[in-house]
């Protein structure tokens, strides 16, 4: 187990394990964290699988760990790790199981006390309306050549349907569509999966929120982000459901089959790999791109069903109930990018597992009316305690291949939170704070009860002490909507 | 034959089956006296633990499964990786499972399907590698496998 004395202070809030610490690291990890924020990361494996991370072929710079960073499967949630394109590897766990798991920011024109009367009804129609829990199928039912579009299009389909916007797709990462994506490249069983699941949240930690902006600490990002004291948004939380799990439970089996042929001796078997450049490789960058699609249209129609729901409930009130899209932002994913390594240019695949793009102002992959600001980047805390919205930065670029922290981050295990407290009582209690809870599952809303989760505060508090965010805007929920 | 009801941790005549603590995942611990009970055991404790109930009385449907595999460890992987994918598209729970042949790289199964009465209340996205585990020693036959949920 790694401890505090292998571990060399950089800064205030970085850390870094050096490459001497074992010696098939091919480079340093590094670790952004608070005193108390590392304390935590040390207690689980998470330090050790990033240090396992650091052995893959091809790393440069860094393995990263955020501050949220907990113990993942192989990989650590919280991770980031760059593989140069022409000699490392593609690794589909240091990606995850829900590929493009990510967040998308809806803003309303109202302030949270015209709406407080109607919210009970408004939390009551979003939980119809926006279909969540497990094996819960949505409106839309896919026939074959309808999917192959989604994993190739993403959110690009959804504009034809009326389900998007054009702004909504200038406001989302890589405008919802990744190119490169190949349909042919998904397993017939990937797409029966998700078949009937385009437009859900699942389960497990997504969500549906309508917050409440309690704090604004960034007033031009703000603007820039169209937000302000009082309003009241909508965060959506969720990924590319059966599919993305599908892809990457197909590739970790196909890679395993072909990884000693490449010569790659792995700590852990589920950081199986392919190099980027392999037949293996490309076909499962090809799937991970088009199941990334599917999470952006995914996320693109839960918005137009929770815009439907704003419209029927709202409509009758004379209260505006249009909600324009903030921003949309993956969390899990791969992505080729160009980035500054000790002086030189290196073109990368950026792993990300719950670490989330932070790309600095002046950004060309920036929309035009954030490019002076910095990106959006959307951090959700545990349910019933507050989210932050952040802005990229130069820090990131220069410190984490324009990478930031995406949540909470576990601390507790479910079985603990489950025994610690009961789904009744959690939701009684949120409601006595003013949170309207909608949730399938009492077993799930204990097991994402906020004392599970570390607090959000102290991993802003790293994220901007180590120059790789800056805080924008503060949430608070008022309504929870879950599977 | 073995029959698994929903606790964490049960007792059923050849198998035991416990609830592994983890911090964002989930996974099971399995001991049994064969590796056709063992894997059986480690399907039917990974059903319970999504909560899952089954429409009561309702007619099972049969289904014959065979998965082959490079290893026993992988073999478990994909043997739970099959079910998964058949609960996800057939909106089915397996509430019993016959192993009807084992070797280290494949199983073959029949494995009864009963309708969901309620959603599974946890969501297994997919079986992981991690910390995963199949042994024999003196006491029998041991897995350990972590899902991701």
């Amino acid at each position: 187990m790694v401890t505090k004395a292998d571990l060399v202070q950089i800064s205030p809030y970085i850390w870094e394990i050096p490459k001497s610490y074992r010696a098939d690291m091919r480079v340093p990890a590094r670790i952004f964290a608070t005193q108390e924020l590392l304390d935590k990361a040390l207690e689980d494996r998470s330090i050790e699988q990033l240090v396992n991370a650091a052995t893959l072929p091809g790393i440069v710079g860094y393995a990263i760990a955020m501050p949220d960073v907990h113990q993942g499967y192989g990989f650590p949630v919280g991770g980031v790790a760059a593989m140069d394109v022409e000699t490392g590897v593609i690794s589909p766990g240091a990606i995850g199981y829900d590929i493009n798991c990510g967040v998308r920011l809806l803003a309303s024109n109202l302030q949270a006390e015209e709406l407080a009367p109607h919210m009970e009804e408004l939390a009551t129609a979003l939980y119809r309306n926006c279909p969540s829990g497990v094996g819960v199928g949505g409106r839309y039912k896919l026939k074959a050549r309808e999917m192959d579009r989604v994993l190739e299009e993403g959110a690009l389909w959804c504009l034809e349907r009326g389900l998007a916007t054009e702004d909504d797709l200038e406001h989302t990462e890589a405008n919802g569509r990744i190119p490169g994506a190949d349909a042919g490249k998904v397993s017939a069983r990937a797409k029966d999966r998700a078949r009937d699941q385009l437009g859900t949240l699942g389960a497990g930690n997504h969500f549906l929120e309508v917050d409440r902006i309690t704090e604004i600490l960034d007033p031009e990002a703000a603007e820039a982000f169209g937000l302000r004291r009082g309003q009241v948004v909508v965060l959506i939380h969720c990924g590319s459901r059966g599919l993305g799990h599908q892809v990457c439970t197909d590739y970790v089996r196909e890679f395993a089959k072909v990884v000693h042929r490449y010569g790659i001796d792995l700590p852990d078997r589920e950081l199986m790999c392919a190099p980027l450049r392999s037949r293996e490789g490309q076909d499962y960058e090809a799937a991970m791109k088009a199941a990334a699609n599917f999470a952006f249209a995914n996320r693109q129609t839960l918005a137009a069903l929770a815009r439907e729901t704003f419209q029927a409930v709202l409509g009758r009130t004379g209260l505006d109930p249009h909600l324009r899209q903030v921003y949309d932002v993956a969390h899990n994913i791969g992505k080729t990018e160009v980035h500054t390594v000790q002086g030189r240019q290196v073109t990368v695949c950026v792993h990300r597992k719950g670490a989330t793009r932070a790309f600095p102002p002046g950004h060309p992959e920036l929309p035009s009316d954030y490019r002076h600001v910095g990106q959006p980047v959307l951090v959700p805390g545990s349910m019933g305690t507050a989210s932050y919205v952040l802005a990229g930065t130069a820090g990131a670029m220069e410190r984490s291949f324009g990478s930031t922290c995406h949540g909470a981050g576990r601390m507790m295990s479910r079985t603990r939170a489950r025994k610690s407290i009961r789904g009744e009582d959690l939701q009684a209690r949120l409601q006595r704070q003013g949170i309207a809870v909608r949730a399938g599952s009492m077993r799930g809303l204990a097991e994402e009860a906020p004392f599970a989760y570390k607090r959000v505060e102290a991993v802003i508090e790293a994220v901007e002490g180590a120059g790789i965010a800056r805080a924008v805007a503060r949430l608070e929920p008022l309504a929870v909507i879950k599977g | 034959m073995s029959s698994f009801p929903v606790p964490s941790r049960v007792e059923v005549a050849q198998c035991t089956a416990e609830e592994l603590d983890h911090t964002a995942e989930i996974g099971v611990r399995v001991h049994a006296e064969t590796p056709e009970q063992l894997y059986a055991c480690a399907a039917l404790a990974m059903f319970a633990l999504t909560g899952a109930q089954a429409v009561p009385d309702s007619a099972p449907t049969p289904r014959q499964v065979g998965v082959k595999a490079t290893d026993p460890e992988s073999l478990l992987v994909d043997w739970l990786n099959e079910l998964l994918y058949l609960h996800e598209v057939q909106h089915e729970i397996y509430t019993a499972c016959t192993v009807t042949a084992w070797s280290p790289t494949t199983i073959q199964a029949t494995v009864e399907g009963r309708p969901l009465a309620t959603p599974p209340v946890l969501h297994i996205k997919a079986v992981t590698y991690h910390l995963l585990q199949v042994r024999q020693d003196e006491k029998g036959w041991h897995a350990q496998v972590v899902f991701d949920i």
